[in-house]
């Protein structure tokens, strides 16, 4: 997995590539942490995620409690068919902002 | 390691030629300096004797000249005798002066005082003379022993005349013809200059020194003999001296620096009888020849200190460096996790002993890790002990048939399944799958599973949407982890075989027709249960025929991946639901089928995640 900082905080855009499992899933939650700090508004671009585990789902709960709990806005952008279909079927999409 | 150790080297090796550099140039600049200094004093003691040598041919030449002078005026004292009308009369006089060829005859009385006088014309009055008293002046007074002594005679030294200090080369005697003295001077200056001329003529070649240095020979503040001529007959001060320096040379000895020209100097100066002796040699002149070492001597150095540089470094490289790579190789798969990596690195004692320290370290870890797993291991077992005692058993029924099966991925997992009895006609059922794995999904998933089960079984007159909406919300809280839990849950009416169910984001159930044909079980995907509360659930409702079967499983079933990462997948579980064998097998083959099918698949790749799967006949 790695990511790259599209767009800087206030309006964070994060484009993260590989898979969001077990492993790399906190290292990405503890490695942009000081950048969420200081967002407003947080964008993942998930067009080159290609797998995504309950890890990676545990993470997309986390940032989604957080950004509704302080105010802000969180979005994911650019969902590939198979990581759509486990959004879809574990009812994430009915709580998660898609852009 | 290695850049520190070759800067450190660098620096110790770059102070050291630096140190030797500096050294060298000290001694060589200081021995250049002192073979300066011998050179000109050598040169200078040459001049001297060369002077000494000219000065006492010089003084032999006025020797002869002395005696001769001393026996003309013994001459004119007798030729006065003689003919003393010359002694009285100037005229006679002048006649005698200018046979003898001298510049002054003066006749002196028995007071000391002149008389009468004869001097060339061109060097002074004769009526100056007249009555000039001898004992008035200090170069003439030694001639009033004359006055005493009848035989007297004396020659001076060149000096200069009482009347106007000209040097003048006096010489007298007692008179014969009456009681009085008679002298004859004549000018020297010729006599001096000749012999100076002479002397510096032959001293000329010889005021070299070295290739640009030279001796200047002084006669007070002026030049008289150098080897550059346009110095000759010049000042000290216009030369180049400066002022201090030149009333320093009439003491004595002593060394300076000076710049001559715009060319700085080196120099010695001595005192040789009334003479300045002053050696100068241009410091360029000194220098070259340290110089030249110098600069042999940094580039021998410079290929000594990269030699040094590169033999050292690459010595430590080898000695050091490498080993230590090795081991921080090996230390590497250790850490990586491999504990059967051994350090052999034997290359010195020290070595030896930081390998041996190492392994033995890695063996008493090892020792370690072993004693903690089997605590560890024991500690699960008794967890996996006490998740198995929670399993449901049913008795025996006719109307329908319940099989269930987990496999943990580790010692104890996060799915779980349940069925139970909500009263005599009604028959509760789910599965789960708790995120994440290990203990605590473990503990999540008994907390889970306890509040499922109190609350279908306290559900009176509440739809299943509603209880599963109510358990999210106690689930949800204090739920700080974020854990969360997919379920699928229903409820069987063992009378009619309507199934109610809730599905909260978990995978479809399959759904088997008594005809043989399989299809995924129509859900609404509701949201996870744990993730946020105050979410809602939709109720679906299917009737089962006689013979019709559920399949619920977890995503272990689904996702198990062979050795090439390709999962498992729907479309083979649909595929082989779908085959005939499924029709009539009682519930326990038809899990066992479906497992040893996800075995097959997997090939031996590793079990990820736990596979649970329950399969629910409903025989009417």
């Amino acid at each position: 997995m790695t990511y790259e900082i599209t767009s800087p905080a206030p309006e964070l855009t994060v484009a993260v590539k590989g898979r969001l499992d077990t492993l790399t899933s906190p290292k990405l939650e503890s490695e942009l942490e000081p950048s969420i700090a200081k967002a407003r508004s947080l964008v993942l671009d998930l067009a080159e995620v290609d797998y995504l585990s309950s890890a990676g789902l545990r993470l997309l709960l986390t940032l989604q409690k957080r950004f509704k709990r302080e105010g802000g806005s969180f979005a994911l952008r650019n969902i590939q068919p198979g990581v759509m279909e486990i959004l879809r079927m574990t009812g994430f999409l009915k709580i998660l902002s898609v852009e | 390691m290695r850049g520190t150790f070759q800067r450190w080297l660098f620096f110790f090796v770059a102070v050291s030629f630096a140190a030797l550099f500096l050294l060298t140039f000290y001694v060589q600049t200081r021995e250049a300096y002192s073979d300066a200094e011998d050179h000109i004093q050598l040169r200078l003691e040459d001049v001297q004797k060369q002077i000494r040598i000219s000065e006492k041919a010089a003084l032999a030449i006025l020797n002869v000249y002395n005696s001769s002078v001393a026996s003309d005026v013994r001459t004119v004292a007798y030729f006065l005798q003689r003919c003393p009308e010359y002694a009285t009369n100037s005229f006679l006089l002048e006649d005698l002066r200018k046979s003898v060829g001298y510049d002054e005859i003066h006749v002196i009385n028995e007071h000391g005082v002149i008389e009468n006088t004869a001097v060339n014309p061109t060097l002074g009055n004769p009526e100056k003379f007249i009555g000039f008293n001898l004992r008035l002046h200090a170069q003439s007074e030694p001639f009033l022993e004359g006055l005493k002594q009848p035989d007297f005679v004396l020659v001076q030294p060149p000096l200069p005349r009482g009347l106007d200090r000209k040097l003048f080369l006096y010489s007298g005697a007692s008179r014969k013809d009456a009681p009085g003295l008679v002298q004859i001077g004549a000018s020297v200056d010729f006599l001096e200059s000749s012999l100076e001329n002479s002397r510096l003529a032959q001293l000329s070649p010889s005021l070299r020194v070295g290739t640009s240095g030279e001796i200047l020979i002084c006669r007070g503040e002026k030049v008289i003999g150098a080897a550059r001529t346009d110095f000759e007959g010049r000042t000290l001060a216009s030369v180049g001296f400066r002022p201090e320096l030149i009333s320093s040379f009439v003491q004595g000895e002593g060394e300076f620096d000076e710049t001559i020209d715009g060319v700085p100097v080196f120099g010695l100066y001595m005192q040789s009888n009334n003479l300045t002796l002053i050696g100068i040699k241009p410091e360029y002149e000194i220098t070259q020849k340290r110089n030249g070492m110098v600069i042999l001597l940094v580039a021998t150095c410079l290929i000594l200190t990269l030699v040094v540089f590169v033999s050292v470094s690459k010595l430590v490289q080898k000695i050091v460096i490498d080993g230590i790579d090795r081991i921080n190789v090996s230390l590497g798969k250790i850490t990586a996790g491999d504990l059967e990596e051994k350090v052999e690195e034997r290359g010195s004692r020290e070595f030896e002993e930081l390998s041996g320290g190492i392994n033995s370290m890695v063996d008493a870890l090892k020792g370690a890790i072993a004693a903690e797993k089997t605590r560890l291991d024991s500690e699960l077992d008794f967890a996996r002990a006490v998740q198995a005692s929670a399993l449901p058993q049913l008795h025996q029924d006719p109307r329908f048939e319940i099989y269930a099966s987990m496999e943990p991925a580790k010692e104890v997992g996060g799915d779980f399944y349940d069925f139970f009895h909500l009263d005599a006609s009604r028959l509760a059922f789910l599965i789960a799958d708790v995120s994440g794995k290990g203990i605590p999904a473990a503990m999540f998933m008994m907390k889970a599973k306890a509040q499922l089960k109190s609350s279908l079984l306290a559900n009176q007159g509440r739809t299943l949407d509603q209880i599963i909406a109510e358990v999210n919300d106690s689930v949800c809280e204090g739920n700080d982890a974020c854990m969360f839990v997919t379920v699928f849950a229903g409820v069987l009416d063992i009378c009619t075989g309507e199934v109610v169910y809730v599905n909260a984001g978990h995978n479809a159930p399959v759904m088997r027709k008594n005809d043989g044909s399989s299809s995924w079980l129509p859900v609404d995907n509701g949201f996870v249960i744990g993730g946020m509360d105050g979410v809602s659930y939709e109720r679906q409702t299917v009737r089962l025929e006689k013979g019709d079967g559920l399949l619920l499983y977890t995503d272990g079933v689904t996702e198990a991946m062979n050795k090439k990462h390709a999962l498992y997948g729907d479309d083979r579980l649909i595929a082989l639901m779908d085959g005939p064998i499924m029709r009539s097998a009682p519930a326990d083959c038809i899990l066992d089928e479906l497992k040893d099918d996800v075995k097959t698949y997997a090939d031996g790749a590793p079990q990820s995640d736990d596979i649970t799967m329950l399969f629910l006949r409903y025989l009417g």
